[in-house]
């Protein structure tokens, strides 16, 4: 395979990294995949290694970052076919998954996933209870009942009858 | 955080390996600032004088863009919440916000992390008092959280006690926080009502939450003159009347407005095109025979599923539609035997709503086109149908809006108060609402929006396209307080010209539109 990147001195030299999630699984990716994170290619610009571990993202959630990642390296695919596998990559997940999946993402600093995900997960916590969002965020709710109760007094109208989900 | 079992398992297993890939990876995320979070057996801080360096780099170049922030926050476990201090100016930032929790159960070789914190000891004295840092450190287990300008990175010191009795079953409490940049772009994209509730999460959402609420622009409206090529935009938030001068919609009449843009018509013509006020564009289209009906359109002519439509009858049991796309050369026709009398006529009310074309016409009827499937139904008859004689019967002028999917419709008449619908597709029934929720629907006679986060007095109003009080106020309905503003009285919307006014959305640079 002939490398026809252009994308840097050490980029073009080397074709795939091993990328490490903090449970210890490796993943073989390709460079041309790794680089659309914008912290995973300034590693490569300054590292020899080819070995780089994330001590903070775990296998699942990696797995799902480089799924993602692959996809949009792939010159092969068009930008509207990048753009449905984006809106089915978020669909379906469990919001748990998200979470990590958008600290992941803004961690390797992937901007446009980062961003989807983000959306996905408001569009989830749309009609939510405040006590689902503290759960789902594993927040303690630091107000005192008073100051609580005022902000629910200001805007009423945020707190109106129409349904408001707890699941 | 869900790795944070595994990982600090890892570390313990391993601690040096723990050290090695801190500093490896610490070494080379000085500019882009990767990790978000480190798990660190507390001996590794020991060998932290290097990345010293390179913190103290990483804020320099901080310190050379518009408005460098550092956030320092110190905590423990699962919930690193109480106070925050906000410190002085210091040698690594403008800001610091600390907190601390809980009391340690290691000890720590105070001279290496002193020199690793040389940098902070500003900010920490402030904290801490008139303790040292050595006791301080010895009596807290510590995160340190710096929040640069793109992205975070924290240490987290969270002793191994202290872990291992967290991720115990039962008394778990393993910690997931997100960066606050993280947050702000998740908290970004909800409704205000959704981002006001989210605000009552706890004081850091709070905070967060009212730097991302955004309130959208009412729509202006917009007045056709009766003589002359002077138009005039009021803007209800500025409650300011503009005058444009717009010869090139002399001869014609408005048809329908969305996105920006108008749709006109002239009657000695025949000629129906597309133009935004604000750019002055113009988007021309096929010439429209018998347009004594409204005409509608699904979506900005810029965009490629904008699609146009219009219905009439032929007969009693025939219906017409006809649809266009900008760039084609003809309207396409097609009739449909309709079962169900549907009497369609000028005033028919249209919005676009889930890929159809909704259309009630003066009774009050709702007619469904879908033009993938090229199909016409009727849906839905007139709400309150069964009382007949009710004084539901005498309804005059109805409004129709779309927004989100769902389909609001007010009724109105000089009798009583207006009534708003909302549209159930699914059960086939019109539901009345006793209120709009943060809503707000902007009616006017060719086309109405509906639109959520507006500020201010509209806010679950419906606002009728008439301006009282010289231009102080346009006449708006209270369906929480049941009565009109500003004066409580019943207005009959149908004695209005249906060409005066419409609202159309506002410019999205207003002086530029102006200066013009």
């Amino acid at each position: 395979m002939v490398t026809t990147d252009e994308k840097g001195p050490l980029t073009a030299k080397k074709k795939s990294v091993i990328i490490r999630s903090c449970d210890g699984d490796e993943f073989l990716v390709s460079e041309s995949a790794a680089v659309l994170s914008t912290s995973l290619k300034k590693i490569l610009e300054e590292k020899e290694d080819r070995l780089i571990h994330l001590s903070d993202i775990d296998n699942k959630t990696l797995a799902m970052v480089i799924a993602y990642l692959s996809t949009h390296a792939d010159d092969g695919l068009s930008d509207d076919l990048k753009r449905s596998f984006d809106q089915e990559f978020v669909s379906g997940k469990e919001f748990d998954v998200l979470k990590y999946l958008v600290l992941a993402t803004d961690t390797l600093q992937v901007t446009c996933l980062c961003y989807t995900v983000a959306k996905k997960m408001a569009d989830i916590m749309k009609n939510k209870l405040v006590e689902w969002v503290r759960r789902e965020f594993d927040i303690q709710n630091d107000y005192t009942p008073e100051a609580e109760a005022e902000i629910r007094r200001l805007d009423a109208w945020a707190w109106d009858d129409r349904q408001l989900e707890d699941d | 955080m869900r790795s944070t079992n595994s990982s600090h398992d890892h570390y313990a297993k391993n601690p040096n390996c723990a050290v090695g890939h801190f500093l490896h990876d610490r070494a080379h995320s000085r500019h882009c600032l990767l990790t978000g979070r480190l798990d660190v057996h507390i001996s590794t801080l020991l060998l932290l004088s290097k990345p010293y360096s390179h913190l103290d780099m990483c804020t320099r170049s901080s310190h050379s863009r518009p408005s460098p922030s550092f956030s320092l926050l110190l905590g423990h476990g699962s919930s690193p919440v109480s106070s925050r201090v906000g410190v002085g100016e210091s040698k690594v930032g403008t800001m610091a916000s600390i907190v601390r929790l809980g009391p340690a159960q290691q000890q720590v070789y105070i001279e290496d992390v002193e020199e690793m914190f040389d940098v902070f000891m500003l900010s920490l004295n402030t904290v801490i008092g008139d303790g040292s840092i050595e006791e301080f450190i010895l009596q807290n287990s510590f995160k340190i959280e710096f929040i640069g300008e793109l992205a975070t990175f924290w240490l987290t010191e969270i002793t191994r006690d202290n872990r291992r009795v967290s991720s115990e079953p039962g008394e778990q409490q393993v910690e997931f926080e997100l960066p606050t940049e993280v947050l702000a772009l998740i908290l970004s994209q909800l409704n205000m009502r959704d981002n006001i509730r989210a605000s009552a999460v706890c004081r850091n959402w709070l905070a967060i939450a009212a730097s991302v609420r955004r309130a959208n622009n009412p729509p202006w409206l917009m007045f056709f003159p009766k003589y002359g090529d002077m138009y005039e935009f009021y803007d209800p938030s500025q409650r300011k009347t503009y005058h444009v001068e717009l010869p090139q919609l002399r001869g014609s009449r408005i048809c329908y407005a969305k996105d920006g843009w108008l749709l006109l018509f002239g009657p000695g013509t025949k000629d129906i095109f597309f133009f935004c006020p604000y750019t002055r564009e113009m988007i021309e289209l096929p010439k429209l025979q018998s347009a004594h009906q409204i005409v509608a359109f699904s979506a900005a002519p810029t965009c490629p599923n904008c699609l146009l439509f219009t219905v009439k009858n032929v007969t009693n049991s025939i219906i017409s539609v006809s649809t266009c796309r900008p760039g084609e050369t003809q309207w396409s026709t097609v009739n449909f035997e309709c079962p169900m009398t549907f009497y369609s006529n000028t005033w028919n009310k249209i919005v676009f709503c889930n890929g159809c074309f909704l259309c009630l016409n003066v009774n009050g009827a709702l007619g469904a086109y879908d033009p993938e499937n090229v199909t016409w139904k009727v849906v839905l008859r007139p709400p309150g149908y069964t009382h007949f004689f009710s004084v539901h019967s005498s309804w005059r002028a109805k409004f129709m809006a779309e927004h989100d999917g769902d389909v609001f419709v007010v009724y109105t008449c000089a009798a009583v108060n207006p009534v708003i619908y909302k549209l159930n597709l699914m059960h086939r029934v019109w539901e009345e609402m006793r209120s709009l929720g943060g809503m707000t629907l902007f009616a006017s006679f060719l086309s109405s929006h509906a639109m959520t986060d507006i500020l201010g007095k509209m806010r679950s109003n419906v606002c009728f396209s008439k301006v009282l009080l010289y231009g102080k106020h346009c006449v708006t309905y209270s369906p929480d307080a049941g009565r009109y503003y500003p004066r409580n009285q019943l207005y009959d919307w149908e004695e209005q010209d249906p060409f005066e006014s419409i609202w159309i959305e506002s410019p999205k640079d207003p002086s530029i539109f102006l200066q013009r």
